[in-house]
């Protein structure tokens, strides 16, 4: 089936009642490691001078509203977990370890600890393959866990005291055409709220992404150094601009027309497929995203939104 | 040097091979096995060769800002993979010639390219790297320099840095083997399979083959290696081989298949190149 059509099929069966559980929320939560860094938790073994205030002020907006909604389960879709064979779900019940970023390790070596909601991933596995597509449980408990995760998690609520569940990226938008890879998506979307709702938990989602991707090659020193940070190109820059003006108006329909040139010509990260599944599961709402804040980390335009389902429609 | 010459005593030692952790399940099929084989072969004759280091080229160790050569002294831990992680625990524990990768960083940014050393407890080394080594160096005795795949490197600039890394190694005297760790085609299969029925598409099967069989002749002169990697959606757009090119550079070289399969639908070969030559 095309994509336009896929899309507007989501967009209508999704408006369905649901039963116990719910979506109270959902964020872009950018992760460049640079972040965490720039704010110097205890978790992470590198120091910075501090460093990114604008997003990480931004970050702070959104947990905020984290704390206000008290979620069951963060839900987090990154690319930096990326899986061949269809769709994994973490599914151990805590996970603890270090993860060194291996693009910037000399920034992020986080010592992480989490507790998964094992039941909504084998449930995330299960509705998932009734949409037809491969899923999977992830069940090793020495797995390590992705940059991409730790920083949307950390940056979305430092006190880990909220259970997570990681989702990795498929590569079928890499592998194969926008309209294969980003319907995965839509799918993977349905089948996300289906758990959350059978799970009756209160879920809040996150998609693990930059906006526009094009990054400088060359790092300052040191790192944190705010006069070297600038946007990569004015035309990632305006590009980055109307595709936040449509998440913030529930533009729906003109993004899903615009996405695969965005994707082309920015590089753009949510081509990786958060951005579509999170969409996707909340039934593309008629609810005006909020803009907590936009800033470039090495060139990259990444942008911390917020969808407050709790706040009603628009 | 063509097929067959392996075993003897040479001034040159090159590799290939895939680094999936499909080839340590070989009981679950015979094309994996197969590849594994081909693999222990590549090993003995390395082992043959009695290197000072291995140099090893993993197309699965993603860099960004520029080439990473890994200058930990010993490496140690545990991986899982990230696709295939209810296959078990890849351990490692190896030697690093720590010394080795400053100098090859250093050559690099003398020659305008960008790279970085890598020295950092918990570093996640790839499955490419772990599957090699197994192979390679299984009794874990040769030091390695370990070198990433710089997302940003075109052919051009992929073969400059392998170019630089053997002259490094020519000009301290260093007895290196230098070997990719590379699919040829990477169209997996994106759904579950059972092991015994991993097939390349016929498309890429023919493409695939053609690479090979102008590799064992040694003429690459009127194969088009970037139409090639395009239509196949090669590994990382076929740096490792650019990268080994430039290492081959001034040597008249051809292949030793030792094996060819699928892993999961992409196309894997293990190749040696040996000879005598300039240099190492």
């Amino acid at each position: 089936m095309p994509y336009r059509e896929q899309f507007y099929l989501h967009l209508t069966e999704q408006g369905r009642i649901m039963q116990s559980g719910k979506i109270v929320g959902a964020f872009i939560a950018p992760h460049p490691p640079h972040l965490v860094y720039g704010e110097n938790p205890p978790q992470n073994r590198v120091r910075s001078q501090g460093g990114w205030e604008t997003l990480r002020w931004a970050y702070e907006r959104a947990r905020a509203t984290i704390k206000r909604l008290k979620p069951d389960v963060i839900l987090v879709h990154s690319p930096h977990w990326m899986t061949i064979v269809g769709h994994h779900f973490t599914c151990v019940p805590r996970l603890a370890g270090r993860s060194v970023d291996p693009i910037f390790p000399h920034l992020f070596q986080y010592d992480f600890d989490m507790q998964v909601d094992t039941k909504l991933a084998e449930l995330c596995v299960e509705e998932a393959q009734r949409e037809g597509l491969t899923a999977k449980r992830m069940t090793n408990p020495k797995f390590r866990v992705d940059y991409g995760t730790i920083v949307s998690l950390h940056l979305l609520n430092p006190d880990w005291d909220i259970p997570v569940l990681p989702v990795s990226a498929n590569n079928s938008p890499y592998a194969f055409a926008d309209s294969i890879g980003q319907g995965e998506m839509l799918k993977l979307g349905a089948a996300t709220r289906r758990a959350i709702e059978r799970r009756g938990v209160r879920a809040v989602l996150a998609a693990s992404n930059t906006l526009s991707h094009l990054h400088f090659s060359v790092e300052p020193d040191p790192p944190e150094d705010m006069s070297q940070e600038h946007i990569q190109s004015d035309a990632q820059y305006k590009w980055d601009m109307r595709i936040i003006k449509m998440l913030q108006e529930a533009d729906w329909e003109a993004l899903q027309e615009v996405l695969p040139r965005y994707m082309e010509e920015t590089f753009a990260e949510v081509k990786s497929g958060g951005l579509m599944w999170m969409l996707s599961a909340m039934g593309f709402p008629k609810v005006r995203g909020e803009v907590h804040g936009y800033g470039t980390v090495i060139g990259t335009g990444n942008v911390v939104m917020e969808w407050d389902l709790e706040r009603g429609q628009a | 040097m063509g097929s067959g010459k392996g075993a003897g005593v040479s001034e040159f030692f090159a590799g290939w091979l895939p680094g999936l952790p499909q080839l340590l399940q070989g009981d679950k099929s015979e094309a994996w096995k197969r590849i594994a084989g081909g693999m222990e072969t590549l090993g003995t004759h390395l082992k043959e060769f009695r290197p000072d280091v291995l140099v090893l080229y993993s197309s699965q160790w993603l860099s960004v800002l520029g080439t990473s050569f890994q200058v930990q002294q010993r490496p140690k831990g545990v991986h899982v993979d990230e696709n295939w992680h209810e296959w078990g625990d890849l351990e490692f524990d190896f030697p690093v010639d720590a010394e080795l990768g400053k100098f090859f960083a250093s050559a690099l940014k003398v020659n305008g390219l960008p790279s970085k050393t890598v020295d950092f407890e918990g570093f996640p080394i790839d499955t490419g790297t772990i599957v090699a080594n197994r192979f390679l160096n299984p009794e874990g005795k040769i030091p390695l320099s370990i070198v990433s795949s710089w997302v940003y490197a075109d052919a051009e600039k992929s073969r400059q840095i392998g170019r630089l890394v053997r002259e490094e190694c020519s000009r301290r005297g260093v007895r290196a083997a230098y070997v990719a760790c590379s699919l040829l085609s990477a169209h997996y299969t994106p759904k579950e399979i059972k092991p015994a029925e991993d097939c390349v598409s016929a498309s890429d099967d023919e493409w695939n083959q053609k690479f090979l069989n102008t590799l064992e002749s040694g003429d690459l002169s009127s194969f088009n290696v970037g139409e090639y990697a395009k239509a196949v959606g090669a590994d990382m757009q076929l740096n490792a081989f650019h990268w080994l090119s430039g290492v081959l550079e001034e040597r008249e070289t051809r292949a030793q298949i030792h094996a060819y399969g699928p892993i999961w639908g992409a196309g894997a070969a293990v190749l040696e190149f040996r000879g005598e030559g300039v240099g190492c």
